[in-house]
């Protein structure tokens, strides 16, 4: 099997400081991959190149045998990756639904001026479902702001998953989250990971451990390890430098 | 259990008792062209007199258009003026030289307010926030140069004069809108055709994009929205507007000065936007009866009225950000809120 | 064309150019701490220029002009800083623009009640009314060279001032991360009283320093402010080398196509604007990304 995604000898530069360091990584369609690492390894660098938000200094990137090393942001979120951010980066003002069926628009239309934007039933349905999926549906009315700081985070991923990618990228989900919200999130994605792709930081080793096929360890910007969750808690290197030797 | 909920978030937005306010409240919301069509035919009859009428609902259309680039996709322009004063120059241009014809004057009007949006909103859009404000400021005043020093088109300093008073062309037979009550219909139609019209657009996906991006351009983008592109539209939509008119006060007029080009203009659009409030129909039109309104009132009372109007938007900016109407919707919005 | 006009005309352009950095600075200093956009900034050069024509009605001494004029205008902005802006800080970026341009039509209604709408003939001071001669060909106006040169001077003590002096690096670094130097212990709050006091200062002093050289009437400030923020958008907003090279720049172009095309004169700017922003969408000397 071909792997989803894959970077090869992916750098970048922020003047002096290497934050990605000629990282080799890939994916292979239907895993759920995590990456950790400790603060400043570079991971949220990471998702934003391969997000095309920031361009690379060194490296490619190819998704689905296509190199997207070069594509915007825009471009590279129609090939089908989307970002659920770390910090939650909402539309504030308009409604829990809005929210979501704006982004599943994204992939029907922009330019149409004339029909009316809930007569377009198939999108409206997408979001509809979708907020049934994330657990926000008997909110839908609300004011995005308005949300508790959880479901807020969860209409974030709700946003990602509206764009139907192929390759979700998870940055942090669990975030601030409650013991009980955390554990609503961690089903959320183990159900999410059925049907989709996902990449995922996270500090919460717990969260990592549940959902994760397979890690990815940085440290200063380079790739340290990779392997199952089983090979990664018994890696000597990684328990050195990440978990300061102690047993997991 | 999840449906009971819904329910429950449901009756929570709509009171089960209304009172007769509240009702007319929740139409005039959900309806605002009806209502406001229905305003302004009686409006005529209630003001002091008929131009002023007039000139409060083509201001109001202006501000309108300014609107879509400030209250609906979050762009402080500084440079209005040129869309507007384009369009009053093209549309005395074309009925002094072209063809006497004041559907084809307009429609150039607004043709020539979209396309030097299209132009200029080219070079703006590719700055964002202030540098947009600075930059659409700038190239306004340009444009005013240009008009001040081509004189042979534009008359220069001394302004268009002599733009004919030409009847109203119908299929069939023709009418003089020379009569002032006459004139405030013809123009209040093209206010109505411009409500209809955007709220069309609002409310299309179209629409809904320019939302998103007025409350998070990034992530608009990271959606997969071209947000310039999308700025770069409405930009257009609000020149063509704006256009249209300054067409309309050209023709009310009968004369376009420089000044339509000026900064000043520029200003006093965005000051009756601030004082209406963003973001909605009705409150360009509310901003540009009271600014001229007060502007007919002062000026009456002392040449320095703007020092008035200058502390009404100051104190407007400290203290009423969201302007006469928006402040009266969060007033009946928290009374409501008590109620339930 | 001959070459003597030439020099000339570069020279008044120089002088203009000057008038420009001294307002670009003004702006710029006040923009990258306070990420404020002063639109009154135009009109308080207006009001140096007026408080100019007053001092020298008064007392008939340009020198007690020119210290009063920044010091005035000065004070007025940290009135303003203090009353008007503060209450605004922390709110949508374009609140202080939106109120300082209300200002502006008071500050312009104020004076045209006080002084009327007529220009106000305003003199250089005798000891400068005589042209200098250079190498016997050259004759240069000698108020154009002093304002050259104490324009280049106060732009000599500025850098000093923030590059060498404690309260200049607490600028500097508030520029940079407002958040941290006030974690330091350091009220920003005065820091931030005291730059819109400079930037109105500056404004003022450019003012009283135009007031022999154009004419001095009550909206004598708008076209200049919009030229300033040409200066500041080629230049890079927020970075005073660009500043200074903009404006120079700007006033030297300006004026060197009244030369050729007159006509052109006042739109030439524009259009230098135009091109620096499609090749350098963020000026000669900006950051990309910064406040946008």
């Amino acid at each position: 099997m071909e792997p989803m995604l894959t970077t090869i000898g992916l750098t970048k530069n922020f003047g002096g400081l290497t934050a990605v360091n000629n990282v080799n990584f890939s994916i292979y369609p239907g895993d759920a991959q995590s990456i950790i690492g400790p603060n400043g390894a570079g991971k949220s660098t990471f998702f934003k190149l391969i997000s095309g938000e920031i361009k690379p200094s060194r490296g490619k990137i190819m998704f689905n045998g296509k190199d997207i090393t070069k594509l915007p942001q825009t471009k590279v979120s129609h090939r089908g990756i989307a970002v659920a951010y770390q910090i939650t980066n909402i539309f504030p003002l308009l409604t829990v639904f809005e929210n979501v069926r704006v982004a599943a628009q994204s992939r029907k239309t922009t330019f149409n001026f004339w029909s009316k934007a809930e007569s377009h039933s198939e999108i409206s349905d997408q979001a509809l479902h979708i907020l049934e999926e994330i657990g926000l549906i008997q909110f839908r009315h609300d004011i995005a702001a308005n949300l508790s700081h959880g479901d807020q985070k969860r209409l974030e991923i709700g946003i990602a998953l509206a764009t139907k990618p192929e390759l979700l990228l998870l940055d942090e989900p669990t975030a601030g989250l409650s013991p009980t919200e955390t554990r609503q999130t961690i089903e959320l994605i183990k159900n999410i990971s059925e049907h989709l792709t996902i990449i995922l930081v996270e500090h919460k080793m717990t969260v990592v451990m549940e959902v994760s096929d397979k890690i990815t360890v940085l440290h200063y910007g380079s790739l340290l390890a990779q392997g199952s969750p089983e090979d990664i808690r018994n890696n000597e290197e990684v328990r050195r430098v990440y978990l300061g030797g102690v047993k997991m | 259990m999840a449906e009971l909920q819904s329910q429950a978030a449901h009756a929570a937005t709509t009171p089960a008792v209304m009172s007769p306010w509240d009702k007319v409240v929740n139409l005039v919301s959900r309806y605002p062209v009806a209502f406001m069509t229905l305003f302004f035919i009686l409006f005529p009859f209630v003001v002091p007199y008929q131009a002023l009428a007039t000139q409060i609902i083509i201001w109001g259309l202006f501000a309108l258009g300014y609107n879509v680039c400030l209250g609906y996709t979050g762009m402080l322009s500084f440079g209005h003026a040129a869309y507007f004063g384009v369009g009053s120059y093209t549309l005395g241009i074309v009925l002094i030289r072209l063809w006497e014809n004041v559907w084809f004057g307009l429609a150039c009007a607004t043709f020539m307010g979209g396309i030097t949006a299209l132009v200029l909103g080219y070079l703006c859009i590719k700055r964002r926030g202030i540098y947009f404000a600075l930059l659409t400021l700038a190239f306004a005043q340009l444009l005013y140069f240009v008009a001040f020093q081509w004189v042979n088109l534009t008359g220069g300093d001394n302004g268009l004069r002599n733009i004919p008073a030409v009847p109203l062309a119908l299929p069939g037979f023709s009418v003089d809108i020379h009569d002032p009550l006459r004139f405030y219909f013809f123009v209040l139609f093209f206010v109505v055709l411009a409500l209809l019209l955007l709220q069309r657009i609002l409310q299309s996906p179209f629409g809904r994009v320019l939302e998103a991006v007025r409350e998070n351009d990034p992530r608009a983008r990271s959606c997969g929205y071209e947000t310039s592109n999308v700025r770069w539209l409405a930009f257009i939509v609000s020149g063509a507007i704006s256009g249209l008119a300054g067409g309309l006060y050209a023709l009310y007029l009968h004369f376009v000065g420089i000044e339509s080009l000026y900064w000043v203009t520029s200003g006093q659009i965005l000051m009756i936007t601030l004082l209406g409030g963003m973001g909605s129909f009705i409150g360009p039109f509310i901003g540009a009866g009271v600014f001229l309104f007060l502007e007919d009132v002062l000026s009456a009372i002392t040449v320095n009225w703007m020092i008035f109007l200058g502390t009404v938007f100051i104190l407007c900016v400290l203290f009423f950000p969201d302007g006469i109407w928006g402040t009266f919707v969060k007033l009946i919005g928290r009374k409501s809120a008590l109620k339930r | 064309m001959d070459f003597n006009v030439i020099i000339m005309q570069l020279f008044t352009g120089l002088s203009l150019g000057m008038l420009y950095v001294l307002l670009a600075l003004g702006l710029s200093i006040i923009f990258g701490l306070l990420t404020v956009v002063n639109f009154a900034h135009g009109s308080m050069y207006m009001w140096g220029a007026f408080v100019g024509v007053f001092t020298v009605a008064w007392t008939g001494n340009f020198w007690a002009a020119l210290v009063l004029a920044p010091l005035g205008v000065g004070l007025y902005g940290l009135v303003i800083e203090r009353w008007l802006i503060r209450p605004l800080y922390g709110r949508d970026i374009n609140y202080p623009l939106l109120l300082t341009f209300g200002l502006q039509l008071i500050m312009i209604e104020v004076v045209r009640i006080f002084f009327g709408t007529s220009d106000h003939p305003f003199s250089a001071p005798a000891l400068l009314s005589m042209p200098l001669e250079v190498m016997g060909i050259f004759y240069f106006p000698a108020y154009r060279v002093f304002l050259i040169v104490f324009t280049a001077v106060i732009c000599f003590v500025l850098w000093f001032f923030l590059e060498k002096t404690d309260l200049g690096l607490i600028i500097r670094a508030g520029t940079r991360d407002p958040l941290m130097v006030r974690a330091l212990g350091i009220d920003m709050n005065l820091i931030w009283w005291l730059v819109f006091g400079i930037g109105s200062a500056l404004a003022g002093l450019a003012g009283i320093l135009a007031a022999p050289i154009r004419s001095v009437y009550p909206e004598m400030g708008i076209a200049m402010l919009v030229e300033c923020f040409v200066v500041t958008v080629v230049g890079g907003m927020g970075s005073l080398p660009g500043a200074i090279v903009a404006g120079i720049l700007l006033g030297i172009v300006s004026s060197l196509t009244t030369l050729v095309y007159p006509q052109m004169a006042d739109i030439v700017i524009f259009l230098v604007m135009a091109v620096v922003l499609l090749v350098r969408p963020s000026g000669l000397f900006g950051k990309a990304g910064l406040l946008e």
